[in-house]
């Protein structure tokens, strides 16, 4: 039998799985490479459930496909398969990959920090602006294209349902806002208050996230935004930021996404790299023909030290000591002193 | 039938933006939208200016407006010319140049509309609260963007 003129989506490797199902590349016909997020029924899901979903992952796609943005993952097609009880969304493939890798390798620095920030806040805008919510914000789901411009990936996926119910499972449980957990209402302001949590884990790497309790536990308890704990590198305007938009008081959030935007273009973005370990942290700055040091290291909570340098980056020069402590410390003194040398800095 | 405008007022390195549906009979107030200053990117202006393009294209999009109105650069001849100066026109550029990558632009000169609307300058205008009641409902209008609203009421009458 000759083959079909026009060949039917095929499914490549797997890139990997969300809440709500997998991602596998695929090969379309028209598109060349794209991502196919497979979703199924969920076994606590009745057939009438399934059908309202697919009812609205279909509107979410039809319009997701009319309105086209630079900052949003664009949506192909979508096709029932298996008998309906499974769904093929197809969408551009973004070869960055997402920001989950970046994030579980480390800190990123300030400067990509604020240019994701940026791109998918202007993405999220227009969405808002359509009136739409993504309800689903997280480093996952932030996708890079083959020009490292961020993408808003996976958006209207999710249902207010779905987020206190059977998805929730997999970890975004973590960006769920204050009064979602109450009221179970998502709306603009809970998809800044995600998108603000994803920016601290984005600034903190996995390693320091990942030491303190889960979000789950302690934001419905309220008070979460001043239980943050900063990288001391992290400058005052980032920190005022990303409490705004975790804020319990909806009323004292950025209001919207345009206002994220103005925050984000007044923040400082000096240009540390740092590299969080199991007991220390480092930062490199180059400046010129040197590089600066800091390091920070800890042999229990209350025996601490720092020490920071410059170097130089060829093979003349002398190392100069920059500052730090001479005996062991305490970890609270060691951060406000680390916090007074990056002020200075 | 009423339609959206969008206006830009650069100072230095900010953007103040003012949107506003208008109604056709040019009695009728123009409703305010949105009225924001937007500051430009602290840090490298090249990629600040790709920013700021790329917000001011993706806001007009969203906001479907009908068309731009600009203030047009404006200098003495006898003013000197500085970085600021230079830097300010810098970023009127960008947004132009996104605005048209859009929509209609039509950049208006101060004194033109001095010239053309009503009997006084703008600046009086701008300060009088009076004028500024009858002329916008909606939304409220920071006084300091009432330059870049003056736009969009003078507009009516071009």
């Amino acid at each position: 039998m000759a083959p079909p003129v026009v060949p039917p989506l095929q499914l490549l490797g797997k890139l990997g799985a969300g809440s709500f199902g997998e991602v596998f590349e695929g090969k379309d016909v028209v598109h060349g490479r794209v991502a196919v997020k497979v979703m199924s029924r969920a076994p606590t899901e009745t057939e009438a459930e399934w059908d309202q979903r697919k009812a609205g992952l279909l509107a979410e796609a039809q319009s997701l496909s009319a309105a086209e943005h630079r900052n949003v993952v664009r949506v192909h097609s979508i096709t029932e398969v298996n008998g309906g009880d499974s769904i093929h969304l197809c969408m551009a493939h973004c070869p960055g990959g997402s920001l989950q890798t970046c994030y579980e390798q480390g800190p990123m620095s300030l400067q990509a920090v604020r240019k994701v920030a940026t791109e998918v806040t202007l993405g999220l805008d227009a969405l808002h602006m359509r009136g739409m919510l993504h309800r689903d914000i997280k480093p996952g789901n932030l996708l890079l294209d083959s020009q490292g411009v961020a993408l808003l990936g996976d958006f209207g996926l999710v249902t207010d349902r779905l987020l206190l119910g059977y998805g929730s499972g997999i970890g975004y449980k973590d960006h769920i806002a204050y009064e979602v957990w109450s009221s179970a209402q998502t709306s603009q302001k809970s998809d800044i208050w995600a998108l603000g949590m994803t920016l601290y884990r984005l600034l903190h790497g996995d390693r320091w996230y990942s030491a303190d309790p889960a979000p789950r536990a302690s934001v419905p308890a309220g008070g979460y935004a001043d239980s943050l704990r900063w990288l001391p590198h992290v400058p005052g305007g980032w920190r005022r930021m990303i409490r705004k938009m975790l804020n319990d008081d909806t009323t004292l959030r950025y209001q919207s996404a345009q206002q994220v935007l103005n925050a984000l273009s007044q923040l400082e973005t000096p240009a540390w790299r740092v590299q969080v370990n199991a007991d220390s942290v480092r930062w490199e700055l180059p400046v010129g023909d040197r590089l600066k040091v800091v390091e920070w290291s800890w042999q229990s909570p209350r025996k601490h030290k720092w020490v920071a340098w410059s170097e130089p980056l060829g093979s003349t020069g002398r190392k100069k000591t920059l500052g730090g402590c001479n005996l062991l410390q305490g970890g609270r003194q060691t951060i406000k002193e680390l916090e007074d040398f990056f002020e200075g800095c | 039938m009423s339609k959206r405008l969008a206006s830009f007022v650069v100072s230095g390195d900010d953007v103040k933006v003012v949107v506003a549906q208008v109604p056709a009979d040019p009695k009728d107030p123009i409703s305010i939208e949105y009225d924001q200053t937007w500051k430009l990117q602290s840090g490298d202006r090249e990629p600040a200016l790709c920013m700021l393009h790329q917000r001011c294209a993706s806001f007009l999009k969203e906001k479907q407006v009908a068309a731009v109105l600009m203030k047009a650069s404006a200098a003495s001849p006898l003013a000197k010319v500085t970085l600021a100066l230079l830097h300010s026109a810098e970023v009127r550029g960008v947004v132009i140049a996104a605005a048209a990558s859009v929509t209609e632009v039509k950049t208006m000169a101060k004194n033109v509309i001095s010239r053309t609307y009503g009997e006084r300058n703008v600046d009086e205008y701008v300060k009088d609260d009076s004028f500024w009641t009858a002329q916008t409902t909606g939304g409220k209008l920071r006084a300091g963007s009432r330059e870049a609203a003056m736009l969009i009421v003078a507009s009516r009458k071009a």
